[in-house]
């Protein structure tokens, strides 16, 4: 098991070199002189070249490449061209930010879904069924933005209980993490009906009751495990979508998160901080999708041996499904 | 009535479905006698494990349905029992082991836990007792006890039907269902299976209900044997009667059909045709159709189950008075 998380951690260094190569590639390609942009409009050209040599802008972009890796190597991700900050120093809150929505939001949406889904797959092709499906398509077909706005009418405008935007208290962070949270269900929600739907017809479930096992600890003890390995699949995928894709919501409700800082970066040809927090957002999908993995196993014992002997990612997804 | 452990009086079972209903089991009776072995015979689609769902109360939800009849276990209707009775009864007095032991065992939980769920189920003891016991089953099948901390993917298949076995019997039932229980299985396994459950079915004086498309297992273990056809019981004796004597040509037909050793044969026998589609069964004998030996009368009613010698039965009408002459 350690043998493999720690060849799984060595596959990060090849995402990583790719990832920054591509936005490095960009950079080079893209019209627009940083120098220029940091100095504005009024400084004159020697203050530009100057500025240029002091960003190793003059250097080939290999070079460049190089000095960029060496420095990531050492923890340096470069300095903010807008602020002259650490990159590095910038992103972590925002990222500690990104992720408590991100978590909050997953967690909601998992745990409502999952519970939304198993009651539709027990009590299928009845009212309650379809009445799930109607709920959770609703928040999925609605735009978050839209959802978004909503919510803050509702609780910030009407109801005066929560704040419009900011994240200066805890109560900031509930609207956007169910904004997050509510479009998500319904993904949970048919991934589990399905999956539950599937096991409950396997012949261990029919072996269970040939026991005398209540329908109950049926659903409970024999179907749900059996049921979780879809999902914490998706559970792992929308983690790391939500975590670099919160722009928009990001916006809606000034939240300063990671996501925020990448757009306006982007915007600003800021491109230590774009190059920062793209690597940052590549580790940390790597290691979710190490976690999910890991999870698997701790969920279904049947992928141990195969992990454990090194059998590659595709004949365990196989044996999965 | 005392010697008899289970006693199935017209029983009758339907799926129905929007589009048809399917007759799974037309009027069957059968009885079992205390710690014999039933063989039930007949080919796919023929009802035999729709009855032992029907039996178990395990037919599928919404859709199979018991239409008349009672299923008595000694002396009490399983068919009029509540939800709750039937699990204290299910995996305690009446166990059945499925067909298939690559599915049905739980792949994330060990095989102990699996035993001791059921010892758990019907007896007041505590976890470590119950998984005491589990390993005391594995033992009993033949399997090292210590691999209770096991799952199933680490077993081979006829390890993994000695697993249900070893679940079928934890609490001793007094009537156990055996579903096929060596259909998946390969020739050798199949061999050390039906021994092993023969022996345990002996030393405890379990009432069994085989359910097999084999006539050689049947001979092999069973004492009575009730051959199925469409949903009915179209002969029943025991097994030296439908064995020697065989009464109703549907019989005669299967016996025809075994390869045989001795004889050098470009083609094996078939029984012409197909099973009747059993959501449009006919008026009529429902194996008149595929019959070598029928004449008129075959198909202008049903035949009775007729008593051809003392405790062997036919449902044909050669055992009829009408049959002369028509």
């Amino acid at each position: 098991m350690v043998r493999y998380i720690i060849k799984r951690i060595l596959l990060l260094i090849p995402i990583l070199l790719g990832v920054s190569a591509i936005i490095f590639a960009l950079k080079t390609v893209t019209p627009g002189d940083p120098a220029r942009q940091i100095l504005g409009n009024q400084a004159t050209e020697e203050q530009v070249a100057e500025k240029r040599e002091e960003l190793g802008l003059n250097d080939p972009v290999i070079v460049q490449y190089v000095k960029y890796i060496v420095g990531v190597c050492h923890g340096d991700f470069g300095e903010s061209y807008r602020t002259g900050e650490p990159v590095l120093s910038e992103i972590v809150p925002r990222l500690g930010t990104s992720a408590k929505i991100t978590l909050g939001a997953v967690a909601i949406g998992a745990i409502l879904g999952v519970l939304l889904g198993i009651i539709s797959a027990l009590k299928k092709y009845t009212w309650v069924d379809s009445l799930v499906l109607v709920i959770s398509m609703f928040f999925q077909s609605v735009p978050e933005f839209v959802v978004a706005l909503v919510l803050i009418m509702i609780f910030a405008v009407s109801l005066h209980i929560l704040p419009a935007s900011g994240i200066d208290s805890a109560k900031g962070y509930i609207m956007p993490m169910l904004t997050v949270g509510l479009a998500s269900i319904a993904s949970y929600t048919r991934i589990t009906r399905s999956s539950m739907l599937e096991v409950l017809g396997e012949d261990y479930i029919r072996t269970a009751r040939a026991k005398g096992q209540t329908e109950g600890n049926i659903t409970y003890h024999h179907a749900l495990r059996n049921t979780m390995i879809p999902v914490a699949q998706s559970i792992g995928t929308s983690l790391g979508n939500s975590l670099g894709g919160g722009m928009v919501l990001e916006t809606v409700f000034s939240v300063p998160g990671v996501g925020k800082y990448i757009v306006d970066a982007i915007t600003a040809r800021n491109y230590p901080s774009v190059l920062g927090g793209a690597l940052m957002i590549a580790i940390i999908l790597v290691v979710i999708n190490l976690l999910v993995d890991i999870s698997f196993v701790l969920i279904d014992p049947r992928l141990k041996t195969t992990i454990i002997s090194g059998g590659s990612k595709k004949t365990k997804k196989a044996k999965a499904a | 009535m005392s010697d008899k452990i289970l006693s199935i009086k017209d029983l009758v079972i339907h799926y129905e479905t929007d589009e048809e209903v399917v007759e799974a089991v037309n009027n069957i009776t059968l009885e079992i006698g205390r710690g014999q072995v039933l063989g039930l015979v007949g080919e796919t689609g023929a009802g035999k494990t729709t009855t032992a769902l029907g039996i178990m109360g395990l037919l599928p939800a919404r859709v199979g349905h018991v239409i008349q009849g009672s299923i008595e276990l000694e002396g009490s209707d399983l068919l009029k029992m509540s939800a709750r009775e039937m699990r204290s009864i299910r995996g305690k007095k009446i166990s059945m082991i499925f067909q298939d032991p690559m599915t049905a065992l739980n792949p994330v939980k060990t095989v102990g836990d699996q035993i001791a769920e059921v010892v758990l189920l019907h007896n007041k003891c505590s976890k470590a007792e119950a998984l005491k016991r589990a390993q005391d089953m594995l033992a009993m099948v033949g399997i090292v006890p210590e691999r209770y901390k096991d799952y199933p993917h680490q077993f081979s298949g006829g390890m993994k039907q000695r697993i249900v076995i070893a679940i079928a019997l934890a609490c001793e039932p007094d009537l156990l269902i055996a579903d096929e229980p060596t259909t998946a299985l390969d020739v050798t396994i199949q061999a050390q299976i039906l021994d092993m459950m023969r022996k345990l079915q002996k030393e405890h004086g379990t009432s069994m209900i085989l359910i097999t498309h084999d006539l050689g297992v049947v001979a092999e273990m069973c004492d009575h044997c009730a051959v199925m056809y469409a949903g009915e019981i179209v002969e029943y004796g025991t097994t030296e009667q439908v064995f020697d004597n065989p009464k109703h040509p549907y019989t005669r037909a299967l016996y025809k059909s075994i390869p045989s050793l001795d004889k050098d044969v470009e083609r094996l026998e078939v029984i012409h045709g197909m099973v009747c589609d059993p959501s449009d069964l006919p008026t009529y004998c429902s194996f008149c159709d595929r019959c070598t030996e029928k004449k008129g009368i075959c198909a202008k009613g049903d035949p009775k189950v007729v008593e051809v010698e003392a405790g062997h039965t036919a449902k044909c009408f050669q055992y009829a008075k009408e049959w002369e002459g028509k």
